[in-house]
């Protein structure tokens, strides 16, 4: 058992059940320097083990953009669940989104964090944000009691970071050369290797295209007509099935279109 | 035959012709044809036995000789197993289809009239025709399976017209009997067929019976005792069948059924079907002689103990029912001693002369309005002329009186039993002539009863019979409103004279009557060297009358089968014999039920005991009731209880279990979505811990 | 394009397996059937990373087309989770998710 990681996880329960929505007596203050502490600590255990481990990587490190992106991420999570107010939450979910998308990127998933950014920051938050204003309780308050009082804080956390703890023991404990033994051979490393030519792209010769390269579209609509044609056909038929499934949820026991939204009580 | 078909293709058109008319009368019968439903299945039947006949007449004529094959089209194929639809004829055959086919005509015939405004008249001629075809398979059969069809097939339309009068809980009650004492037989039957297979490696006929194998004599000393089986399961299919004792009990039970039915199926033909059985398969009982024995032995009981219960009762179709089974006992009688020829020709003359009586019977049945009780009537004579002349002429038949068919047949059983090689033989010969005696007393008894004397009508003559699908409440304001006047439950009050019926009925009785009267010189005249017709006719018939050589079972030992070998007493000695018991016995019975009515029941008083046991039927109804019914009623009641407190309680304890188990964890089941997601969590976390720490 | 080390990959592994958790947390704790949903699409978020983490890992594109299905599914099921939510805030007036609870044994 790595103790340093431990000790990590639970100053992060600790500062996530500080800052979770309590009513009165909130204690976010205490709760966002316990998770300053967190993010430091975790910070220099994981410069710690990339330093012990990053045998063979040519000097990439921890790299900066990664830090400052999974700050941002891990930031803006947080703020997502724990902040009262349900538009504030959609708001930090974009932060999150384009931090995630700035991960991509450097995961050489360029498309993906376009379609990333384009669906959820266009698409899916815009619905919630609208739906969040339509379905605001009536009256002048500014925030609902189910907002600003969660039921069973430390029951969610302990068990959440159970999880997370025990997922991260199992990631990072062992010893450094077990560890580098583990990379994978045999055929699995014949095939990365065989990925690593297609992928790493030719050098492009005289009169010829250059070939596509990791992270464009090209590979990704191959990958995807080939070996998911089928799959991505019923994705589309799920997604149709879906969209009309919205359209009836809503519209059910519906005298008329108007009443969406002016929380009158549907006959029934 | 046919234009444009070979004799064999017209021969397996015989048992078409019914099923067709049957699926026309299903069809259509209850909108279209109504009253006219006895066309297709006249028609049908009769087109069916003028193939009959003409096909007797090419073996008469040798225009076919032998055993004929027809594959019609392979039914079952599943590897080396190998069922198919085929035909087998030979004059046995032959003559089994022209007597099944003849008779049925002229029933038919008659049942347009007997039948005539019966509710669900189609029903009856749908039935009776689908009998008719499933008998004629039966009769073609070339193998064992499809001859099982058959043989369900007439058990399932004799259930059907036996339950005719549905509404009748005794008919129901009759077809429920006949239904489950045949399935008995039909049991044994199968499991012999499953193992013929098991030892030929075929159901065909010819295969089976012309095989190599029953010559060689490892594989017959190897395979003695399964043989044995074989031949005493396919004995028990036989008897339950043709109503032999023990399993003789549903045929008297099956009077219940409309007069034709126990007319064509309950005399003539399907109860036949055993002895076609056994003749058929004669080759494989040869080599299983206890069990050829033992046919005879119980044959001959059973012609003995049915024919003294056929003396002391006192309904007419009671009395035919016995007296079938009696004379059914000859046939197994003449079978158990390897005679097959006297079996057959004794079911061939039966089928005539006890169409014959039930014809009769059920005119008188018609006339009297329902009543068949002989203590009730008398002298009718007066009345129906003609139906008393043809039923004289049964009662002469079956009686075996000098002249009649009866006498022939039943002389040449018991000259064959009394000269079998057979040791027992002229004890089940002499038991045969006594019994002979009884059945010319008893036929002749209805006779004199019922038709000689003064003339005595019971209340109901000239009424129609009552109907059994009058509704009970129906029935109840027609008696209120023919109360004052007739008193009588008759659903229609408009009578008739008492006769001999429409000329549809009287003439099939003419017909049979010459058929009765004449059969029987087939057997004595027209036949090769000076014999009869009919044991020339049946001679080619492979085994009919046993091996002509001395089987061999095991090496150094030779079971001599042999129809006739040791010449005990002369032929004609028997014949005069039987012609002075008979006379005898209708002499006794001219005086006690014609001449002097007083002593006969003088005398069943001085024998009270006897006749009580009699009148009861040996109690052998009584006997399955206490020995098969009650036991197994009890049973049932020890396994209800155990089904009930052992059985169910298991369950309950089974249904008990989840319940309570539900009932301690409902609380957890809150409702709210997060603690099944922390539940689900908790799960995961303890899975992963435990992969973490226990299993490295 | 260079090899990505495994100790690079855990990283991303970890802060997917962070995100996770903190999607569970607000998916447990939150009252709100709005932000019960948002905390599922956090949740998805983290998968993603894992997901094209993966992907960069062993170079090839399955990892992205994963993505790709995961977007797919997280819009169909906020297009019919929010419908839903429209249709019980119209029922009951409120957003708390602790009103619903007729799954109860």
């Amino acid at each position: 058992m790595d103790y340093a990681l431990a000790v990590a996880t639970a100053l992060g329960a600790l500062s996530i059940y500080l800052l979770l929505p309590r009513g009165r007596g909130s204690l976010v203050k205490t709760g966002a320097l316990v998770g300053v502490l967190t993010l430091g600590s975790a910070m220099l255990y994981l410069l710690r083990w990339v330093g012990l481990h990053e045998v063979e990587s040519q000097g990439a490190g921890l790299n900066v953009f990664f830090c400052l992106f999974a700050l941002i991420a891990v930031i803006s999570a947080t703020a997502v669940i724990c902040h009262p107010r349900p538009l504030y939450c959609a708001l930090y979910f974009v932060l999150l989104t384009l931090a995630v998308a700035g991960l991509f990127i450097l995961l050489f998933a360029q498309f993906m964090a376009i379609v990333l950014i384009i669906i959820y920051a266009g698409a899916i938050l815009v619905t919630y944000v609208f739906v969040i204003m339509l379905a605001s309780p009536g009256g002048n308050v500014a925030v609902a009691d189910y907002d600003r009082v969660t039921t069973d804080p430390l029951l969610a956390v302990l068990v959440s970071f159970v999880l997370l703890g025990t997922v991260l023991q199992l990631m990072f404990i062992g010893k450094p050369r077990a560890f580098m033994a583990a990379r994978p051979s045999g055929p699995v490393a014949v095939g990365m290797t065989m990925g690593h030519k297609i992928l790493a792209g030719k050098p492009a010769q005289a009169g010829q295209k250059p070939a596509p390269k990791m992270g464009g579209m090209e590979l990704l609509g191959v990958n995807l007509y080939s070996q998911y044609a089928l799959p991505l056909e019923l994705a589309g038929i799920l997604l149709t099935i879906s969209l009309v499934g919205a359209v009836m949820i809503a519209r059910k026991n519906e005298p008329a279109a108007g009443v969406l939204g002016t929380g009158q009580m549907p006959t029934e | 035959m046919l234009p444009g078909l070979s004799i064999m293709q017209s021969v397996a058109l015989i048992p078409l012709f019914p099923l067709l008319a049957a699926l026309i009368i299903t069809l259509s019968g209850a909108r279209v044809l109504k009253s006219r439903s006895w066309m297709p299945a006249v028609i049908g039947v009769a087109i069916s036995a003028v193939l009959a006949l003409s096909l007797l007449v090419m073996f008469q004529r040798r225009h076919i000789v032998g055993v004929q094959h027809l594959t019609i089209y392979h039914w079952i194929s599943s590897g080396g197993f190998s069922i198919p639809i085929g035909i087998y004829v030979d004059p046995l055959t032959s003559l089994f289809l022209v007597f099944v086919t003849f008779v049925s005509t002229l029933i038919f015939i008659y049942s347009c009239g007997y039948m005539q405004g019966d509710y669900g008249y189609f029903r009856f001629f749908a039935y009776l025709s689908l009998f008719v075809f499933f008998m004629c398979t039966l009769v073609l059969a070339d193998n064992f399976v499809l001859l099982y069809l058959g043989w369900e097939g007439v058990g399932l339309a004799s259930y059907l017209l036996v339950g005719y009068y549905y509404t009748k809980p005794s008919a129901r009650e009759a077809a429920k009997k006949a239904f489950i004492v045949n399935r008995i037989g039909d049991t044994c039957l199968a499991i012999a067929i499953f193992i013929i297979y098991l030892v030929f490696h075929t159901e065909t006929f010819s295969r089976i019976f012309q095989s190599s194998d029953l010559k060689n004599v490892g594989f017959l000393a190897a395979h003695h005792g399964t043989l044995i089986w074989i031949a005493l399961l396919l004995m028990f299919g036989a008897f339950a069948k043709s109503a032999q004792f023990p399993l003789h009990v549903w045929l008297p039970d099956a009077m219940e059924g409309p007069t034709p039915v126990s007319a064509l199926i309950h005399a003539a033909t399907m109860v036949t079907a055993g002895v076609y059985l056994i003749a058929r398969c004669m080759p494989l009982f040869t080599l299983a002689m206890p069990v050829l024995h033992l046919v005879g032995v119980v044959g001959c009981f059973t012609a003995f103990m049915a024919a003294t219960i056929a003396m002391c009762q006192y309904d007419m179709k009671r009395i035919w029912a016995y007296s079938t089974v009696s004379q059914l006992g000859y046939m197994f009688m003449a079978l158990g001693v390897a005679s097959g020829t006297a079996a057959v020709f004794h079911v061939f003359t039966h089928a005539f002369f006890k169409a014959l009586l039930f014809l009769s019977t059920g005119s008188v049945m018609h006339a009297m309005g329902g009543e068949l009780d002989i203590r009730k009537m008398s002298g009718i004579r007066k009345v129906m002329p003609i139906t008393a002349g043809c039923l004289l002429i049964g009662a002469l038949a079956l009686s075996g009186f000098p002249g009649f068919s009866g006498f022939f047949s039943k002389d040449e059983i018991l000259t064959a039993a009394m000269n079998a090689s057979w040791n027992w033989g002229p004890l089940l010969s002499v038991v045969g002539f006594i019994t002979a005696l009884i059945t010319a007393y008893y036929t002749f008894r209805v006779f004199f009863r019922v038709f000689m004397g003064d003339l005595v009508l019971p209340a109901t003559a000239g009424k129609h019979e009552p109907s059994a699908f009058v509704l009970p409440e129906q029935a109840r304001l027609e008696s209120s409103a023919a109360h004052g006047s007739h008193g009588n439950t008759g659903h229609e009050t408009d009578g008739h004279k008492p006769s001999d019926g429409s000329a549809a009925m009287w003439m099939p009785l003419i017909i049979l009557a010459c058929g009765a009267a004449l059969a029987g010189y087939l057997g004595v005249f027209g036949g090769a060297n000076g014999g009869g017709w009919i044991q020339s006719f049946l001679s080619p018939v492979h085994l009919l009358n046993g091996a002509a050589h001395p089987v061999v079972i095991t090496p150094g030992t030779h079971i001599p089968v042999q129809t006739v070998s040791t010449v005990r007493v002369a032929p004609a000695m028997l014949m005069g014999a039987g012609a002075v018991l008979v006379l005898l016995g209708v002499l006794v019975a001219a005086y006690f039920h014609w001449a002097n009515r007083r002593a006969a029941d003088a005398v069943g008083a001085a024998l009270a005991p006897v006749v009580k046991f009699l009148e009861n039927k040996w109690y052998i109804d009584e006997l399955y009731n206490y020995g098969i019914v009650q036991p197994l009623w009890l049973f049932g009641q020890a396994l209800s209880i155990f089904d009930r407190f052992v059985v169910d309680g298991v369950v309950f304890m089974i249904g008990f279990f989840p319940q309570f188990t539900g009932y301690v964890l409902k609380p957890t089941q809150s409702g709210r979505l997060r603690y099944y997601g922390i539940g689900m969590i908790a799960g995961v976390a303890v899975v992963i811990l435990g992969v973490l720490y226990l299993l490295r | 394009m260079a090899v990505m080390s495994q100790a690079i990959l855990y990283e991303y592994l970890s802060l997917g397996a962070v995100l996770f958790v903190l999607g569970l947390i607000g998916f447990v704790a939150r009252r709100n059937m709005i932000l019960i949903f948002l905390s599922t699409e956090i949740m998805f978020q983290g998968v993603a990373i894992n997901l094209i983490a993966f992907g960069r890992y062993w170079m090839n594109m399955d990892g992205q087309s994963f993505v790709i299905f995961l977007l797919t599914i997280a819009a169909a099921e906020a297009s019919l989770a929010l419908g839903l939510v429209i249709l019980l805030f119209r029922r009951r007036e409120t957003l708390n998710v602790d009103v619903w609870s007729e799954m109860q044994g």
